[in-house]
């Protein structure tokens, strides 16, 4: 009790004197409330000479796509540098080969760093350094659709000028009309992120634990009793979050709960990797996790005891993208990368080993994983599929949405 | 008694280095409580007192600091159960093997905590447990009620095992230089000898017991992977360490929301028992000639015999490091010849493979992570000695008023959550890029080198305290009556008579630097990638890989340390006599 009503008092004065200090040196000021916060950020932040600067050309008469990509070009060979990265989880191996094959395919002599990157937690940084209006640690940096969302939201992507028209020229998947541009960049990423992979949230299980039939069937019956003890999930929310614009008639609340009632039937809250790992252990029968883990611990061990099935209601895919950060140093070779890293050139060099599929990939991965949802018949929904999900991205950026994940979250560890 | 113009003559340069390396703690410490009334970025405006009102609820108080404590409390009482012996058996005692043993203390501080929780979960889960299933079978039960997993208690213990090496290495310098005369005198009184160990060999090691079991203390309530790995990040068994991760990001890792306020006001609720616990310290310290036993006066180091009990003292030495060594390490190794980690079983054996040993250069980055690594390492080593004995220096050896007030301070970074402490420099740095942009700072290994340097100060100055204690004033006066100035005195004299707490600061400080990964990953950049970032991020990407640098590392470092150990004269420590002769 003394130390509680001491406390106060000796705080409340340095407490008051150095948060101004504090302030003051640390204070710049930010954008002004604006309900299209990504499309004003980097302006109002004073980024708007990195914003098209690199198009800048292009304004006065639109060239051709080669032209444009050779203007490109030729402002990455003057910038004569570039630092990109890649996921985290991804193996440093790739790095060389990645960098070799992206500096022969625009003929680019510059000196290339490519490092393994968590953007949960990089992208507090990035924002931090855009609104102090520092240079940007990266040039080109990836995420998936809410951290994207969160960078772009806090003005940390910088705009591509003419991007069809580019993209058009770099992945020939694009040039010869197979994927429409706006598979890659649509919605609220428009212009800023670019698709280039995505997993599928899903059960991987222990057969030798539980059989097919025994699994649940949706996400509501995580919460029933027999379930108990008997499974792991992340304590992220990405295999909940998406429901909203999945279900007619939607009760935020009435879903909540029932995320709960699966949190109290947990048996451990574990990263997605971790749990699958404890599931071919033994120690748990089936895990929420994506579908690359299935496929990566199959090519390790083939005899591992792990499968998996899809829920019945819907199953979250989840989108990882490329966008140029707001200040990047060197944003013209930023923004080669961020394209060429959607082509099946690019693709070619680490599918192989990481087994992500790209959604509109035309591998071996991506033919099966697109056969596999459509022979199942399951439900896959990401978050730039319609209006509605779009809008529900949106939504989980202002202040109730993400108090709603919050409670989310909590709901996860049964709270 | 000296004039006071050459009493502060006498600690300008240990002041001024002392206040160097505060003036960068209070800066960080500002920042970090100027956080908890922010609410997202400090470059975004806005005030807030949210953080603190989310933190302070019921749960808080009925379930996450019971909890907390009893995690705590409970890591306590084991380390301290088996460090306390562990350190009089191998630096006391006749006792054989124990350059080896020692060694093995220090193996078990780089193997991952993780691991030993993994190789807990084999050994006694209810359903994969190897132990639990033999002993079901053994008395034909359907379960057994012995775990680790979703109780407090089970994670104390995991930490408790841990955290041995840390308060072991905290006690051994001091306990190396205890005066015999005083145990001589304790024999001639007629003390037994356990009554001699308990009554006066103990007490006087005290300082340096309290300093390493509040340091236990505060490491045990602010780690994050044991108690998640064991329960915790379920809301099971909630603590202070998983409150705060998931305080810090309400909306989980990939939604990247944040809240690093709240990490701040967790590190006020850290601070508050920890400022207590440092104040009774500081209390045992204010009568420090109670315990100052290297004296001028045929000072030299003696040894116990165990006699007919030697065999007791190996089996109490064997059976911790089978629990803290050999059970992880035989799950790391386990591991690392496994495709994918399963439990041992014949169709398991067959697929016993080396494969994750081929290409591990490659698959952590090179040889410049392998560089960056090592001049972490060494620059906090070297760094934490310095600015510790420093710090020691004016709060054990001075009467200055603010001495308390600088210890207090040095001890502050460990109430505080390396997660907040690297976020509040990461933001120092980008302010730093555009304020001074010439010298590079952000992304660079000497901000994770700063980073670690304050962070591993309180342990530092915990062993630097409590081996300063332990050298009389005499030995000082006596020099100065001969007309050595002060720094020669502290040069010649003092240092070489903390030399072997020296050499343990430097070791275990480099250990630590090695194994933490939340301040190195989140400081990063795209050249200053360190080793523990590395094997981090290939935890989470490929098991088996990682144990297999786990094992190469416990191999390399092993070596290292028996290398170190042999250099400084067969056991850190050996020459103190000497030193304390040619001093004399």
């Amino acid at each position: 009790m003394t130390h509680q009503s001491r406390g106060p008092r000796c705080y409340r004065p340095w407490g008051i004197i150095l948060g101004f200090l504090l302030l003051s040196v640390t204070y710049v000021p930010g954008p002004t409330s604006s309900p299209e916060p990504f499309s004003s950020a980097s302006a109002a932040l004073g980024f708007e000479p990195f914003a098209g600067a690199v198009m800048a050309a292009t304004t006065t008469t639109p060239p051709g796509g080669k032209e444009l990509l050779n203007e490109l070009i030729r402002k990455a060979k003057d910038e004569g540098e570039l630092v990109a990265t890649i996921q985290s989880t991804w193996s440093k191996t790739l790095i060389p080969p990645i960098v070799e094959a992206f500096k022969k395919r625009f003929g680019l002599n510059s000196n290339v760093t490519v490092a393994n990157v968590r953007p949960a937690e990089h992208f507090v940084v990035a924002i931090a350094e855009t609104q102090a209006r520092a240079p940007a640690t990266y040039d080109v940096v990836q995420g998936d659709d809410a951290e994207t969302m969160q960078l772009i939201g806090g003005g940390g992507t910088q705009k591509i000028d003419n991007w069809e028209t580019l993209l058009a020229e770099i992945n020939p998947l694009v040039r010869s009309g197979k994927v429409r541009p706006d598979r890659i960049n649509r919605g609220p990423f428009a212009q800023h992120a670019f698709l280039f992979m995505s997993n599928i949230k899903q059960i991987l299980y222990n057969p030798r634990l539980i059989s097919a039939q025994d699994l649940p069937r949706t996400h509501a019956e995580l919460g029933d009793p027999k379930y108990r003890g008997k499974f792991t999930q992340p304590p992220w929310t990405s295999h909940w979050e998406i429901a909203p614009a999945v279900f007619d008639n939607f009760d935020k609340e009435k879903w909540l709960e029932i995320v709960r009632r699966a949190g109290k039937n947990t048996g451990a809250v574990l990263g997605e990797s971790t749990g699958v790992q404890r599931v071919v252990l033994g120690e748990f029968a089936f895990a929420l996790a994506q579908d690359t883990y299935f496929r990566q611990i199959l090519l390790k061990d083939p005899k591992a005891s792990l499968a998996f099935k899809y829920f019945e209601d819907y199953n979250e895919r989840n989108g990882v993208y490329y966008s140029v950060r707001t200040g990047a140093r060197h944003p013209a070779a930023g923004t080669l990368f961020a394209l060429w890293m959607t082509t099946p050139e690019a693709q070619a060099i680490w599918q192989p080993s990481e087994l992500l599929a790209v959604p509109y990939g035309e591998s071996k991965i991506d033919r099966e994983q697109a056969l596999s949802i459509e022979k199942s018949g399951a439900k896959a929904v990401g978050f730039l599929d319609n209006e509605k999900t779009m809008d529900l991205l949106k939504w989980y950026r202002s202040e109730e949405g993400r108090k709603y994940l919050d409670a989310m979250t909590r709901a996860i560890r049964g709270e | 008694m000296k004039p006071r113009s050459s009493a502060l003559r006498s600690v300008t340069i240990p002041l001024a280095c002392s206040w160097f390396i505060l003036s960068g703690i209070i800066v960080l410490l500002l920042f970090v409580f100027y956080m908890t009334f922010v609410p997202g970025l400090p470059t975004e405006p806005g005030f807030t007192l949210q953080h603190w009102a989310n933190v302070l609820s019921a749960r808080l108080m009925t379930r996450v600091i019971p909890n907390t404590a009893i995690v705590g409390f409970g890591a306590i009482l084991v380390s301290a159960s088996f460090a306390l012996p562990l350190a009089w058996l191998l630096n006391r005692t006749t006792l054989p093997f124990r350059n080896m043993f020692i060694t093995m203390m220090a193996l078990a501080a780089i193997i991952p905590g993780f691991i030993l929780a993994m190789g807990w979960i084999m050994l006694l889960d209810e359903r994969i447990g190897i132990l639990n299933t033999v002993i079901a079978a053994l008395f034909s039960l359907d379960s057994v009620p012995v775990g680790v997993k979703n109780n407090p208690f089970g994670i104390a213990w995991v930490i408790g095992l841990i955290l041995t090496p840390p308060i072991f290495f905290l006690i051994a310098g001091p306990m190396r230089a205890l005066d015999p005369a005083l145990e001589e005198a304790a024999g001639v009184a007629g003390f037994t000898q356990w009554k001699t160990i308990w009554r006066v060999s103990f007490p006087l090691v005290w300082p340096g017991i309290l300093g390493g079991l509040i340091y236990i203390f505060m490491t045990a309530v602010s780690l994050f992977e044991i108690p998640a790995l064991l329960g915790a990040a379920s809301g099971k068994v909630p603590v202070l360490a998983t409150e705060l991760f998931y305080a810090v990001r309400p909306g989980g890792p990939l939604t990247a929301t944040f809240a690093y306020g709240a990490a701040g006001v967790y590190g006020v609720l850290l601070a508050i028992p920890s400022l207590t616990a440092l104040y009774l310290y500081l209390r045992v310290l204010a009568r420090a000639e109670r315990y100052q036993v290297i004296t001028g006066k045929g000072y030299r180091p003696r040894e116990f015999s165990l006699g007919r009990f030697n065999w007791l003292g190996i089996a109490f030495v064997v059976a911790y490091l089978m629990l803290s060594v050999g059970l992880p390490l035989s799950v790391l190794v386990w591991a690392s010849l496994m495709p994918v980690l399963q439990v041992p079983s014949v169709e398991a054996f067959s697929k016993v493979s080396l494969g994750n040993y081929y290409g591990l250069l490659e698959t952590i980055g090179g040889f410049p992570v392998i560089r960056n690594t090592a001049l972490l390492m060494t620059s906090v080593s070297l760094l934490v000695c310095f600015f510790s004995f420093m710090v020691s220096w004016v709060v054990v050896r001075t009467q200055l008023r603010s001495r308390k007030l600088i210890d207090m301070l040095a001890m502050m970074p460990h109430a505080i959550p390396g997660l907040a402490f690297a976020f509040a420099l990461a933001m120092i740095g980008i302010l730093a890029s555009i304020w001074i942009p010439w010298p590079p700072v952000s992304g660079t290994i000497g901000i994770i080198v700063v980073a670690h340097v304050i962070n591993r100060l309180p342990y530092g100055t915990r062993i630097m305290n409590s081996a300063l204690v332990q050298v009389h004033h005499e030995l000082e006066e006596s020099a100065q009556v001969c007309g050595m100035k002060n720094i020669t005195i502290m040069r010649r004299i003092v240092f070489p008579l903390v030399k072997p707490s020296m050499i343990y600061v430097a070791i275990w400080t480099a250990m630590l630097s090695f194994q933490e990964v939340t301040m190195a990953l989140f400081l990063s950049g795209p050249h200053n990638h360190v080793l523990s970032v590395g094997i981090w991020e290939l935890w989470d990407r490929d098991l088996g890989k990682a144990a297999a640098w786990a094992v190469t590392m416990v191999a390399v470092t092993g070596a290292l340390m028996w290398v170190v150990l042999k250099l400084t004269g067969g056991r850190v420590g050996g020459h103190i006599g000497t030193w304390a002769r040619v001093a004399r």
